[in-house]
């Protein structure tokens, strides 16, 4: 619905035009910034490359390791999601269509869990990897990020299986099948936006997750993209460009994602609000 | 005749205990099980443990009772008053992005043309890893960096500063980077929440003759409460015990401490420092204000869902 | 063989509340048997506890000469019919149709040739590769019913499959049911709220009410000789009439109207309260019938022309009492001295509302039940045990 007056369409426009160019400048500032020599940016940081150069990247690619810590960050986020994904389908299932006893407190403790501050839980995390031999592994990380991600995983789930309607178990019961073959062939294949979308959002947090990562690794070669980023920065904070090169290998593949699939971040964060 | 397809599995001379059937009736419990290990491993066990490591001090291998002296030295420690109120301090920016990002999603409510590009583009740069921002905001914020070098452009080149290099700014500035990058998820969430208004509520007050600010403010605002709530209990969270990444990145907690915060002084007095038993007080201390954030998140929940 | 028994099967919820009360049970091999009741009378939770779906308090669930009381769903051998269809939305009919010979691990040729013969016998085989989104009410219904007959079960569970059909298709789809059931005779269970659906489809119909049991039996059983005032108003369209009236010497009174009673019928309840009922059909046109039987006299209000019949409504100063189909909003004013009744005559008599009428009461044909307990005690043909007054 259109409400007329109050703020005529073109200063609308205007406005949000202003906030476009808010939301984007920095982004563009790190394109830019990488393209640029050392030179280049001491004399002119703000304006366009006077002597555009691929050479900044091209260290970062090539140089440093910042594809292996790509590849770190992907191994991380792939397991985490995909572990936390499978363990909430179950229990999600479990918990709308079986009985479960005193499933409302488990589901009131489980909001109250996805509010805890993972920084809380670090310390002792830490000293049970390190008692556990895992610590400056990757796998410690991703079974950290595994366990914090469950309780917004099942929230989301519950959710979501809460609006199928409870006949289709039942037929499927009634029919013979176990629990785990409806899971697979009733419930699952209804549900693939859902588990797409939730996975996409768990990927982004740990993606971009740096404290429990620094506090983990060590090792240059088993640093996360993030971790290695902030030490990165900390090391050469004198060649801007070279340090904006580096966040634009970090940046680039979530704009892509992003840009592929929008819709389903923004369904995935306003799940339920509509209601 | 209906005959089974199979059968009755006694007919196949199979003995059906009772047992087995008791056992498949429990199966919600075992498809629960993961997902609760996965719990009492990284929340359960944490949240024990911390507590316990708050009472003692030492290094993790050689840990010595003291009682209740981390809380007192903590107490009176200057660096932790400094983050704690730092994180207080931010609180201030959740009412500034809870109005703009109320504002933005206002705005393009009325389907403006191109909203929804407008959207997903004011959406981007909550999706961006937070390092990586803070990282470009370190340079843009710099003395002679880019909002500096656009204000003496602009001719108002008297209100360029030092926004992270000056102890009575630094946090201040960390607080404009974390409301640059959390507008973007207020207005996705609060235009969700406004495309479910009914219209015929905002046409009734059109014919009944308000202006725009009025329907605004008495109409649509009133019905999206609830979603309001959940955003500024949501950032009031994040704000207190979600920007370690911002302060590292940004200033380290400098200059001199003045822009640490409590995340920040739990990893350097836990992780720099090897003092576990000052960190796990502090981390205690955390969680009770996140009980009661908590407390106060489910009581507005619960309205929420029975509204 | 796979007749069913339920042996003092009860229903109770944690908050207390009762939706089956001790129910006693006998459906014997290939049986059609209907559960027919008003809404919340614990036929559905009937269903699904012979299903499997819920679990009885106590009492005993016998399928076969099995004890399935214990038994999951899927151990039972039943097939299910919702209401709602339940099919799998993402699943194509052929799909849908497999899904549980596939669950049970059946050889994949033998599921074929099971899902092409049920979907042969149905009329659906053109829609085997559409999904159920593309198909209609009456085609989805059908998928749903072929669902359960390739399992070929010991029985079938239908839970008010017909509801969601507009009225022409549930005529077409009732006649449906009934051939299918004459083609396999598999032993059915059959929910619904509709009593003309019972009365047509079901070998046996059980009435129940409030989740107790009323009567089970024929459906002439079931017209002709109502166990109680509810099954009496409850079977039979339109609804029986019933009044409150008294017996005194060789009459019957009930508020105004004072009608003669053949003497073996008033003998046995001289002096006492009753409740009397007759059927619509059995008040007839005054100047037709047979003259030795006694006529009232009554202004007709409405007249609803039904084309071959007519239903005269009119009202008379007598105590109406509330039937198992009245409207649960008006609650039954205790001082109310207007009835409403129903004459069912052939369009011969020509009746336009206001008329003066004189309907003839098919004295024989009259019901008595009990004034306090609402049981019959005597009905047309057959003296129904009579109580001693009390």
């Amino acid at each position: 619905m259109r409400v007329r007056g109050g703020i005529g369409s073109i200063l609308r426009q205007g406005l949000m035009l202003l906030v476009c160019v808010i939301s984007l400048y920095p982004i563009w500032f790190v394109i830019q910034t990488a393209l640029k020599t050392h030179q280049d940016y001491t004399l002119n940081p703000t304006g366009l490359p006077t002597h555009p150069t691929l050479h900044n990247i091209t260290d970062v690619l090539f140089h440093l390791p910042i594809p292996r810590w790509a590849l770190n960050s992907a191994l991380v986020t792939l397991g985490s999601v995909s572990i936390s994904a499978i363990f909430a389908l179950f229990a999600g299932y479990a918990i709308v269509f079986g009985t479960v006893r005193g499933r409302e407190f488990l589901l009131r403790v489980n909001i109250g869990l996805m509010v805890v501050p993972p920084v809380t839980l670090l310390v002792p995390m830490f000293v049970l990897m390190v008692n556990l031999g895992l610590i400056n592994t990757l796998p410690a990380v991703i079974i950290f990020y595994s366990g914090l991600m469950v309780p917004f995983s099942v929230f989301f789930f519950v959710n979501f299986f809460r609006q199928i309607p409870g006949e289709l178990i039942e037929a499927a019961t009634v029919d013979g099948a176990r629990h785990s073959t409806i899971l697979r062939r009733v419930v699952l294949p209804v549900s693939f936006a859902a588990v797409f979308t939730l996975m996409i959002v768990n990927a982004i947090w740990a993606w971009t997750e740096l404290l429990i990562a620094l506090v983990f690794l060590q090792d240059q070669g088993k640093l996360t993209l993030m971790a290695g980023l902030a030490q990165f920065q900390g090391r050469y904070t004198i060649n801007e460009p070279l340090v904006l090169a580096a966040t634009l290998m970090a940046i680039v593949p979530v704009v892509l994602i992003y840009l592929g699939g929008q819709r389903f971040f923004i369904r995935g964060l306003t799940a339920g609000i509509g209601k | 005749m209906g005959e089974g397809v199979l059968g009755p599995p006694e007919a196949a001379g199979i003995t059906v205990h009772r047992g087995r059937h008791f056992w498949r009736s429990l199966w919600p419990y075992w498809f629960a099980t993961p997902a609760l290990a996965a719990i009492g491993f990284a929340f359960i066990y944490p949240l024990v443990q911390v507590i316990r490591y708050s009472f003692y001090t030492g290094s993790a291998s050689q840990m010595v009772y003291v009682g209740t002296q981390n809380y007192s030295f903590v107490f009176h420690d200057p660096v932790f008053r400094t983050s704690l109120f730092n994180n207080l301090k931010l609180l201030a920016t959740v009412p500034v992005m809870t109005g703009l990002a109320l504002f933005i999603a206002l705005l393009l409510y009325d389907r403006i043309k191109g909203w929804r590009q407008y959207r997903a583009i004011v959406f981007l740069p909550f999706i961006l890893p937070a390092a990586a921002v803070g990282i470009t905001f370190s340079f843009l914020l710099e003395r002679n960096g880019g909002l500096n070098r656009l204000l003496s452009d602009l001719g108002l080149g008297f209100l360029a500063q030092d926004w992270l290099g000056s102890t009575h700014l630094a946090i201040a500035s960390i607080g404009g980077v974390i409301i640059w990058q959390q507008l973007g998820f207020g207005v996705v969430v609060f235009s969700a929440a406004l495309l479910a208004v009914p219209g015929e509520t905002v046409e009734a007050a059109q014919i009944d003759g308000a202006n725009w600010w009025t329907i605004q403010r008495r109409v649509v605002i009133p019905q999206i409460r609830g979603i309001i709530e959940f955003f500024v209990t949501l950032e009031a969270i994040v704000v207190l015990s979600q920007v370690f990444t911002y302060v590292y990145v940004l200033t380290a907690g400098g200059p001199a401490n003045s822009s640490s915060v409590l995340e920040y002084y739990i990893w350097v007095n836990g992780f720099s420092q090897g003092a576990t038993g000052i960190a796990s007080t502090v981390a205690v201390m955390m969680l009770g204000m996140a009980s009661i954030l908590i407390v106060i998140y489910m009581r507005l929940h619960t309205r929420n869902v029975e509204a | 063989m796979s007749e069913i028994s339920i042996v003092g099967v009860s229903k109770q919820f944690p908050n207390g509340s009762r939706a089956l009360d001790d129910v006693n049970l006998q459906i014997e091999d290939g049986q059609f048997a209907v559960l027919v009741g008003p809404s919340g009378c614990g036929k559905t939770t009937l269903l699904r506890i012979i299903a499997g779906l819920e679990k009885a308090t106590s009492g005993i669930v016998r399928i076969g000469n099995r004890d399935v009381t214990d038994l999951p769903p899927g151990d039972r051998d039943v097939a299910m019919v919702f209401q709602n269809y339940a099919l799998y939305p993402h699943m194509t009919v052929a799909e849908n149709l497999r899904f549980g010979l596939e669950v049970r691990k059946m050889p994949r040729k033998e599921i074929e040739q099971r899902m092409l013969e049920a979907a042969e016998m149905l009329g659906i085989s053109e829609y085997l590769d559409r999904k159920p989104r593309q198909l209609s009410g009456g085609q989805r219904q059908r998928v749903a019913m072929g669902r359960a007959i390739v399992r070929r079960p010991l029985a079938f569970l239908m839970d008010e499959p017909l509801s969601n059909l507009d009225a022409q298709l549930r005529v077409s789809m009732r006649a449906e049911l009934a051939r299918v059931h004459t083609q396999l005779p598999t032993t059915t269970v059959y929910v619904t709220h509709d009593q003309i659906e019972a009365m047509t489809l079901g070998d046996q119909v059980t009435v129940l009410r409030d989740g107790v049991l009323q009567q089970s039996g024929s459906p002439e059983e079931l017209f002709e000789h109502p166990v109680n005032v509810f099954v009496a108003t409850f079977i039979g369209s339109p609804s029986m009439n019933i009044v409150q009236g008294s017996v005194t010497g060789d009459h019957v009174h009930a508020g105004e109207l004072s009608i003669p009673l053949p003497r073996a019928i008033a003998a046995g309840m001289e002096g006492r309260d009753v409740i009397i009922g007759i059927r619509p059909s059995d008040l007839l046109d005054g100047r037709q019938a047979d003259p030795a039987l006694p006529r009232i006299e009554v202004t007709c209000d409405v007249v609803e022309y039904l084309g071959t019949e007519a239903n005269l409504l009119f009202s008379v100063n007598a105590r109406q009492i509330r039937g198992a189909l009245a409207d649960e909003d008006q609650e039954a004013d205790p001082n109310a001295s207007r009835a409403r009744l129903t004459a069912r005559v052939g369009r011969a008599s020509g009746a336009r509302p206001g008329d003066r009428l004189k309907l003839a009461v098919d004295v024989e044909r009259l019901y008595f039940f009990d004034a306090d307990t609402q049981l019959t005690i005597h009905a047309p043909g057959r003296q129904a045990a009579v109580l001693s007054s009390s």
